[in-house]
């Protein structure tokens, strides 16, 4: 090998490793700028003023507005999930197992995460490109200089609303999921609704419903916490907080996921 | 230089036995933002009730500057001190307390969009104080008026024009009931007349209330009405400071050409370098 490839692959082999560690640097440096916001939100939150007419309006904006994209999705997603679990188990003549199948999995599963997920994309990104957009006009300085914390003022009260409403939200979605599944349970597979309810009755601990929204506290923590971190690194312009938006998103979402993996692997050894 | 020549304000403050403090100084101050070294090694003085005037062209950080002043920037080194206190390495807490006296007319006034006008003029009071919403509306209707605005009480900042948004920032500025009030090029973006009417009610707020103010302009007609002293800011260093007849009558070649709008001199590259001007 020639001296001058050699140092080629001494210098490409210098950058992947740089690259590679200032990725786990930026990682590392991120979730810490993260899990510190959080930290001084908390502080925020039990530290007076308590500012009710904002956490209020967030609890409408965060849950009640979205209510009709969470309902949507989880009625269509109740419905195909007994629809395909029903036809497959059609072919070993057990499908009115489909029911408890898919109930357990909504109320443990299907419903919190999905929820979780696409209120990351409406609520995240609501948050990140309004405190964003803040950020850019300046509107955030102008709250520094007038004496107030900014995460006092912005953060807390979304963080607050997000932890409680995404619950409230949930609990509607896996009622909602149950009944799309009892629908095409009942109209397109043929079970009798009698059989559906006890199915679902036998199948479905109150322990499937708790766990399930036990989760969904942190996933709300997680979409305030994101979208608010997200919207204080909004970069200069228009471009910046379309990009801090997208970044928000998927943040959240992936974070939804992990928590969820970590979340589960903790009831499941609690409570076998 | 003449830093401590007198300005139309110094009697009032005599006479009320208010202290020679400065209201604002600045030693060594140095930012370094990205890659660049955008203040070097600012020093600055001002007294209580002066109206000083800060020039420069686009990004050589004025704005950078007047942001260290309120602590929304934390010196890389140096020191600012704000009616004696140094705020520079303050705790958050305790830096916007430093901070409360010092008020901030942003260039685009920077309303909170979701709030009303009563609500932007009141926030401090909303905020901070126990008052009731009745008294606040009476005083957010007064600064509203020192402002001259009527009937803009219950309107959206969307709902408002340039000029008017600014002078809304402006009555969110005094509600603070500030000390110093800094601006952030308050005539920019407005038409001449509109922003003749900005200059004028800087001037008589700083009458009426006593109060310092720290302007970054590059309207000069604007510098000079406002002005008690100029001061010129460039390579991320004051230049030159001095009083407005001083400045219209200067040898120094980058505050002439800066101050007549020359395309051609020393600014441009076409002469001596900034050291020497400083000299």
């Amino acid at each position: 090998m020639s001296q001058d490839s050699k140092g080629i692959i001494e210098q490409q082999a210098e950058s992947l490793f740089a690259g590679l560690g200032r990725a786990v640097y930026d990682l590392f440096d991120e979730t810490g700028r993260v899990a510190s916001l959080f930290i001084r939100a908390c502080i925020a939150a039990i530290s007076p003023p308590f500012r009710w007419r904002i956490i209020s309006e967030q609890m409408v904006s965060i849950g009640i507005e979205s209510l009709p994209i969470a309902l949507l999705t989880a009625t269509f997603t109740g419905m195909v999930f007994v629809l395909q679990t029903g036809v497959e188990l059609e072919k070993f003549g057990v499908k009115t197992y489909s029911s408890g199948i898919a109930a357990i999995g909504f109320a443990r599963e299907i419903g919190p995460v999905l929820t979780a997920v696409v209120l990351a994309g409406r609520v995240g990104s609501g948050i990140t490109a309004e405190i964003g957009t803040m950020k850019v006009t300046e509107q955030i300085d102008a709250l520094k200089t007038l004496g107030t914390d900014p995460v006092g003022y912005l953060v807390a009260p979304r963080l607050i609303a997000s932890t409680l409403m995404i619950p409230a939200v949930t609990v509607l979605a896996i009622l909602v999921g149950l009944i799309g599944g009892y629908v095409v349970g009942v109209t397109t597979l043929g079970i009798t609704p009698g059989l559906y309810v006890s199915t679902v009755k036998a199948w479905l601990m109150p322990m499937d419903y708790y766990t399930g929204l036990f989760k969904t506290f942190f996933f709300g923590a997680i979409i305030g916490t994101v979208g608010c971190h997200c919207g204080f690194e909004t970069g200069w312009g228009a471009e910046g907080v379309g990009q801090s938006t997208t970044k928000s998103v998927v943040m959240a979402s992936i974070l939804i996921l992990i928590a969820d993996y970590f979340l589960t692997s903790w009831i499941i050894y609690l409570y076998p | 230089m003449s830093e401590m020549k007198p300005h139309k304000n110094r009697d009032r403050f005599a006479a009320k036995g208010e202290s020679f403090l400065p209201a604002v100084e600045v030693r060594g101050l140095k930012k370094r933002l990205g890659v660049v070294d955008v203040l070097q090694h600012v020093n600055m003085k001002i007294e209580p009730g002066e109206a000083r005037v800060i020039l420069g062209r686009s990004g050589e950080g004025k704005s950078v500057l007047l942001k260290h002043l309120c602590g929304l920037f934390r010196a890389d080194a140096g020191e600012v001190y704000i009616q004696g206190v140094e705020i520079t390495r303050l705790p958050e807490r305790e830096l916007y307390k430093a901070c409360a006296k010092v008020g901030m007319l942003f260039q685009g006034a920077a309303l909170f969009d979701s709030l009303t006008v009563e609500e932007n003029v009141g926030f401090t009071l909303f905020e901070h104080s126990t008052k009731k919403r009745r008294e606040i509306r009476e005083i957010v209707a007064h600064n509203l008026e020192m402002v001259r605005l009527k009937d803009v009480m219950h309107k959206m900042p969307s709902e408002l024009s340039g000029g008017m948004r600014k002078r809304v920032g402006l009555a969110r500025v005094i509600t603070q009931e500030p000390d110093i009030i800094l601006y952030d090029e308050p005539t920019t973006g407005l038409d001449p007349v509109t922003g003749d009417a900005i200059n004028d009610l800087i001037v008589q707020l700083a009458e009426e209330l006593n109060v310092t103010s720290v302007i970054v302009t590059h309207d000069m007609a604007s510098a000079f009405k406002i002005a008690d002293k100029i001061s010129m800011l460039l390579t991320g260093k004051i230049i030159f400071t001095g009083t407005v007849e001083e400045t219209k009558d200067t040898d120094n070649a980058y505050v002439h050409q800066f101050v007549n709008g020359l395309a051609h001199g020393p600014l441009t590259g076409d002469a001596m370098p900034a050291e020497e001007a400083a000299v």
